[in-house]
């Protein structure tokens, strides 16, 4: 079956049909998640609401977008729910994007360590979690997820323009947090200091 | 020649492979005199390694469990509670955009019943007044449990899918003169002019909001979709007459055929107990279906069972909407005590 037969017969009601969906893109999904949160618990809710969001979605989906679009927006915005009212939680009414602080997020130990015993790895892992919120996510869909510009546009309901320079005010912002933490070595331009 | 934060911005690009040949040949020229640059591609690159190998494995059982709450689900038609509290189908500003709707025809019938009111303009009136609703005012204050408890996945969903059956053309919803509901035919009968179309409006009960920005007015084109809470047969001004719930939801056919028993046709019309009625719309809600929810303001109300706590508040409310229609000698205010509510459930024909 391809993955638009699938997408129809999950759409019809069959749960098998889902389950190898669920399958397919389960790393994925679970990685934007956990990506975007920083936290592995909170990661598998939000994974586990974006897919039933889907499920309840699909029987009126059209396929506009593709399915992988579709499920990484229901992610994405999904997460950044999650983030709001983390921030809420914590006291702060301020919902603007980029004031958006992630210092309260949990970034302790979890099982995703294993996979982020290089130094380098991990260092830049922690620094992605002190981006803003938008630069995060348009750098985690970009390099982890690996989405092309245009797919990043259709997920985020942006243009392209947008979708080029956000990600490269992004590399920027998270070079700056890794400068300033003494994680690079490199030369800091005169506009940065 | 380009600034270092423009040569970023090449660098940028570079790495995802979608830099031009002769911008690139400009950025290596650039770099190989400027160290500043050369630096932030080497940092960048350094990001870009790091980066690329970051996607980590969903915890062992992962798909099982969503497994099993998507079987869960799919096994009771009617949404667990689960969902019922953590959805909002439907953007807050349509939810209060039919609640002042509502209102406005209240207002209205109100007027009327202070201006004596004539037969046959107030149906024009009430149809422009929601007509009219159903483009302004949203309210700005949308802090409620619903959007406490609710997920932008749930409202991607209602966004990215939920744009579709009702047309534009249908606001306001008919209801069939010869619906076979017995007991509609029953009411019309008695108390309706057979010939004079019904008029119906939305209703909501967020009746603790009544905040209303037009400014939040985003004239949105797509189709309108209502929807109301639960409790809104509690307000005074849904307890009288027929509350409608018009969908082509293909959850709405497959539950009046696991529920009723029935085929789902086009324009059919499907009595429902105001627990089945909840089931239903709970149902569409959850699943971000869309739906067109209405009632009549002037007709009497039929005998049902399904209400007995209205209040007499409730009773004056009925009755000043009801006397510009009705003259009052026709009804003497003893049948309207009661003043109960028919649900039925419409497939959108």
């Amino acid at each position: 079956m391809t993955e638009q037969e699938l997408v129809r017969a999950a759409a019809g009601g069959d749960t098998e049909a889902f389950a190898r969906l669920v399958r397919t893109y389960e790393n994925k999904i679970y990685s934007l998640a956990f990506r975007m949160c920083g936290s592995a618990d909170d990661a598998g809710d939000i994974a586990q609401e974006a897919f039933l969001a889907a499920w309840r979605g699909l029987p009126s989906f059209r396929g506009d977008s593709g399915f992988a679009t579709w499920l990484y927006r229901l992610t994405s915005n999904a997460a950044i729910d999650y983030l709001r009212r983390q921030k809420k939680q914590r006291g702060d009414m301020s919902l603007d994007d980029e004031e958006l602080g992630l210092d309260a997020v949990d970034t302790g130990p979890g099982p995703q360590d294993a996979a982020e015993r290089t130094e380098v790895r991990s260092v830049v892992a922690a620094g992605l979690q002190e981006l803003s919120e938008g630069h995060r996510q348009v750098l985690v869909l970009r390099e982890i997820q690996g989405l092309s510009y245009e797919e990043i546009a259709d997920v985020l309901e942006v243009d392209l323009g947008t979708v080029k320079s956000r990600i490269s005010r992004a590399r920027s912002a998270l070079r700056k947090i890794l400068l300033q933490k003494g994680n690079l070595s490199g030369y800091l331009p005169s506009n940065l200091k | 020649m380009r600034t270092c934060e423009e040569y970023e911005a090449l660098i940028s690009a570079f790495i995802d492979g979608a830099l031009a040949d002769e911008d690139r040949a400009e950025l290596m020229a650039h770099m190989a005199e400027c160290p500043a640059c050369q630096a932030y591609f080497d940092d960048q690159i350094a990001i870009h390694d790091a980066l690329a190998d970051m996607e980590v494995k969903a915890p062992e059982g992962f798909a099982d469990r969503v497994m099993a709450q998507v079987r869960q689900e799919s096994r009771q038609a009617p949404v667990s509670e689960k969902q019922e509290k953590k959805t909002v189908p439907f953007p807050l500003w349509r939810r209060y955009a039919a609640m002042a709707a509502c209102c406005a025809i209240v207002a209205i019938a109100g007027f009327w019943a202070f201006n004596g009111g004539q037969l046959g303009t107030g149906n024009v009136a009430a149809d422009t007044a929601l007509m009219d609703s159903r483009s302004a005012p949203v309210v700005e204050n949308q802090e409620n449990d619903a959007a406490e408890s609710s997920t932008p996945a749930d409202a991607a969903v209602a966004d990215a899918v939920g744009d579709a059956p009702l047309s534009d053309e249908q606001p306001v919803q008919e209801a069939p003169a010869d619906a076979p509901v017995p007991e509609t035919d029953d009411r019309a009968a008695e108390g309706q002019d057979a010939g004079e179309p019904e008029t119906f409006s939305v209703t909501t009960a967020d009746s603790e909001t009544d905040r209303v920005d037009s400014a939040e007015n985003r004239g949105d084109s797509s189709p309108e979709q209502y929807a109301a809470k639960d409790s809104f047969v509690s307000t005074a001004y849904a307890t009288a007459g027929t509350v409608t719930l018009t969908t082509d939801s293909a959850l709405a056919e497959a539950w009046v055929a696991e529920n009723l028993g029935q085929t789902w046709e086009a324009g059919a019309s499907y009595a429902l107990t105001v627990e089945q009625f909840d089931q239903v719309q709970a149902l569409l809600e959850a699943n971000g279906e869309s739906f067109l929810l209405a009632m009549p303001m002037e007709e009497e109300a039929p005998v049902s069972d399904s209400l007995d706590d209205d209040t007499e508040e409730t009773e004056e409310a009925l009755e000043s909407s009801e006397e510009p229609i009705e003259p009052a000698d026709d009804i003497p205010a003893e049948e309207e005590e009661e003043a109960p509510v028919f649900y039925v459930l419409q497939a959108a024909p």
